[in-house]
Order: C-alpha cells, then structure tokens, then sequence
C-alpha cells in the first residue's frame, strides 16, 4: 500500500513540476464527489451539463465555454 | 459552551438583520408516506422562498414528488418531479420557470441490471444561453430538453460489460438582437447522441483492466461537434483493513474531437484515494486527481489539471453528544484556481436541539458562510431555523434566511 501511494505521490510531483500547463482550460467533475443535484446543470449558460450513465453530471466539452459558473455553485465542489 | 454559541447566534442574526440582508422566508413541508400493501413510496415536499440578491428580492416556491415502488419482481420505477417557479430570474436559475421530470424503469437480478429512463426539462420563459451550436452566433433561447436512455450493466465471471446509450433533444429559440430588440425569432432544435461501452475483466480481487468507447454525434453539424474516444485503463481497489483502504485508477485515452486542439488527443487519467481511519472517532480520505496529455507535434507531456482534496472528520460517539461531529478539508486546485478550504460543524446543543454551521472559502470565486439550528420535537419532526450569506467575488452578496418545518409522516 505503501509503494502505491508514494508513487502516485512521485507521479504528482513530476507532472506538476516537469510539464507545463496546457494552453486551454479544462474543467471536470469528480464523479465521487458528486451528488446528483442538478444545480450546475441549470446554471449553464451553454448547456453543456447532463447527467451520465451513472447519474452523476458530466460535461460536454465540446459545448463548454469555460465560464466556471459550474465551480462556484457546487454544493460539494466536485468540479474542478 | 452552549450558552456562547447561542448568543454568538444572536448576534450573527441580530448582525444580518441590521445589514438589511434578510428578507428570506422559507417553510419547507415534506410528507413521506408508504402503501405496505403495494410496496410504492411517496415523498411531496414544497418550499415557498424569497431571497435577496444584492438589493433586489425574489419570490419563489419549489414543489418536489417522487413516487416509488416495484411493478414485478425484479421491476421496479421511479417518476420524480421538480417544479421551481419564482418572479425573477438571476445568475443561478436563468429562468423564471423550471420543471424537471424523471421516468425511470429499472430490470435487476444477480447478474444483469437494466435501466430506462425518460426525462424532461422545461424552461419558461425559456431561458437565454449561448448555445454553441454550429450556424448559431447570436443568442437563443432553451425551451425545452428531452433526454432518452437506456444503460445496461451484467457480469458473467469476472467478466463485466456496460452499455449506455442517450437521445438528447434541445428546443430552442434562435434570436437575432440588434440594439436590445429581438427583430428575429425562429425555432429550431439541436440532437445529440451520446453512446459509452465498457468491457473489463477482474484480474484478482482487487485488480481490474478495463477497455471503453465512447461516441458523440451532434446530428444537426458536419462533424465539428462529434466527439469520440477510446480508452484502457487499470484499477487497483483494496480495503486493507478495518482502518486503511486505497483505490486508484489510471485510464489512457485516445481522443478525437475536431472542435478541441489536438493536443489533447493522447490523454491520461490519474485518480488515487486513500481512506484512512485512526480509531472509531477520527475519519479521513485523501483524493488525488491528474489529467495530462502527450502532444505528438512537440514530442511534451503537458498538464490539464490537478486536484488534490482532503477531508478530515471528527465524530463525537458519546451516547449525550448524539451525531455530533465536526469536519475540515482543502480542495488544491492550482491549474483551475479552484482553491478553496471549508469546515462544517454539527453540534447537539441541548435538549433535542441541535446546532449546524459551516464556512468556506474560495479564493478569487467566493466566501460563504452558514448557521442552522433545529430543534425536534419529536424524531419526525423538527422547526428551524437557517441563516446563509455568500459574498461573490466581491462584486455581488447573497443572502438567505429561512424559518421552517419538517414533517415526516
């Protein structure tokens, strides 16, 4: 167990210091965190928000503009 | 202590109120009731609102209904509704109307589970988006969206499949705006569908590989808004023991989405958690998520984003102290500036009356705090009452004051 999270730890630390950011951003939602509410859905402006298989909300990221609205209204700040 | 937090309380309100913030009145009603012989479970519950927006004030009322039960053995449904209708409509709910509908049929038994679902939104007077639809540059107007589903999971051995597919309609009204006036309205909709297949084999116990597809086709544009991927992935999912317990999954995925620079086409997925419990009171979990991507022009790992969330809760197991506890975590977020630090507390006071407040704090995106106090009068039925302020950005505050009810019956 110990070998696992060291080396996601490592993993961290090399892709935050040795890579740059991409040029876009992009947001998500963590799926775990998530609880289903619908609150990001309704405030989308460009409606790029459903609910997926499993019942938790995803983004189209073809559709988002990258506004944020998203972040600031979750309930559980599951969107990063 | 009770005594402090009590007049602490007061003085929060007594603040609030002198700020002229409160203009917030809410009665939540919930009733819950059980037809034994039919096995269908109904909830109602309405909550008539007003709230305060900077300096302007809105009226609102939510309806809830959700029905339940099982039609067959093994068959069972769910129709849920959500109506909000209030006088005005602000950042957070771009319509004055909003009706949410769910049918849901679901199919289970051991080895296979089957879902349905049909759902419906209305928006009245449609809500004004900016919708990015291929020919569409100035505003519209959503009226309505139609989702159509279908999800099937089975298993044979440690073989396990999941195919999901989904129909989306989007209604809409097409504007062209010159000087504040509409001159232009026609309607016209948008289709969508959205397909995902996942095949994965439990390898042991606690490892399992995983191959996924999934396939996006925006029916109304020429492939601009197609999206499609195809990932291989591997989880690790182990409880250690009574007190430890990790899981993590890694996924790489091949992208293809013309509207969306290729160099996101090689992406990798990284999610890690960690449960840790140091005896029966203190509680933890740590959650780390990376995505990044391989450009294949200039030969570089770049990186999309990293979160990083740990929750740290204390629970008092005291017989006197109830379901008390109090909670305390961080989101790191440095790629999305989605930093943020929160706390959460839920405190018995005394005699069935129980004291709930929390606070959190984003930087650049908003500061909110809260304060809840409820007392029960029986274990079905409690009144309260619910204080809320967030301020946003700086540039707008908000704030909610509620008196209420809740009744289970």
């Amino acid at each position: 167990m110990k070998k696992i999270i060291l080396l996601v730890i490592l993993f961290g630390i090399l892709i935050y210091i040795g890579c740059d950011k991409v040029s876009n951003l992009e947001y998500n939602i963590d799926s775990s965190a998530c609880n289903s509410c619908g609150e990001c859905i309704q405030i989308c402006p460009v409606d790029a928000i459903e609910f997926g298989s499993d019942g938790k909300a995803v983004i189209d990221q073809t559709k988002c503009n990258q506004c944020g609205k998203c972040v600031t209204i979750c309930p559980k700040d599951a969107i990063h | 202590m009770r005594k402090i937090i009590l007049i602490l309380l007061v003085i929060i309100f007594t603040y609030l109120h002198l700020c002229g913030l409160t203009q917030w009145m809410q009665i939540s009603l919930r009733n819950f009731t059980t037809d034994a012989e039919h096995d269908i479970d109904i909830i109602t519950g309405a909550t008539p609102q007003a709230e305060t927006i900077d300096t302007a004030s809105k009226d609102g009322i939510y309806w809830q209904h959700e029905i339940s039960g099982n039609l067959y053995t093994n068959l069972s449904f769910t129709l849920e509704n959500d109506l909000f209708v209030s006088d005005l409509s602000h950042e957070f709910k771009n319509s004055f109307f909003y009706n949410d509908a769910k049918i849901k049929v679901y199919y289970q038994n051991e080895s296979q589970y089957l879902k349905l679902q049909y759902a419906n939104r209305t928006y009245n007077p449609a809500a004004t988006n900016f919708l990015n639809i291929p020919g569409v540059e100035h505003s519209t107007q959503q009226q309505m969206v139609h989702n159509t589903a279908l999800h099937y999971k089975g298993h044979h051995g440690r073989f396990f499949i999941s195919l999901y597919g989904n129909l989306r309609n989007l209604d809409y009204e097409y504007l062209t705006i010159e000087e504040d006036d509409v001159y232009e309205s026609e309607s016209a909709w948008d289709n969508d569908i959205y397909s995902y297949a996942e095949f994965s084999y439990k390898i042991t116990d606690i490892w399992k590989a995983f191959v996924s597809g999934y396939y996006k086709d925006d029916l109304n544009s020429f492939n601009e808004f197609d999206d499609s991927n195809l990932g291989i992935g591997l989880e690790f999912d182990n409880r250690f023991d009574f007190f430890n317990a990790v899981k993590t999954k890694v996924v790489y995925y091949n992208k293809n989405f013309d509207s969306i620079d290729d160099e996101k086409d090689h992406y990798f997925l990284t999610e890690a958690r960690y449960t840790k419990r140091f005896g029966n009171s203190l509680t933890g979990f740590v959650t780390y998520i990376n995505r990044s991507c391989y450009d294949e022009d200039q030969s570089k790992f770049f990186r999309i984003s990293n979160m990083l969330r740990i929750h740290a809760k204390y629970s008092y197991l005291t017989y006197n102290m109830k379901d008390s506890f109090i909670l305390a975590g961080i989101k790191y977020n440095p790629e999305n500036e989605g930093n943020l630090v929160f706390g959460e507390m839920n405190q018995y006071l005394f005699k069935d009356v129980y004291l709930t407040a929390g606070v959190k704090y984003a930087n650049e995106l908003f500061g909110t705090c809260s304060a809840k106090c409820e007392y029960f009068v029986t274990p079905l039925r409690s009144i309260w009452i619910n204080n809320k302020f967030t301020n946003f950005n700086k540039k707008s505050t908000q704030n909610i004051f509620s008196l209420g009810t809740t009744l289970i019956f």
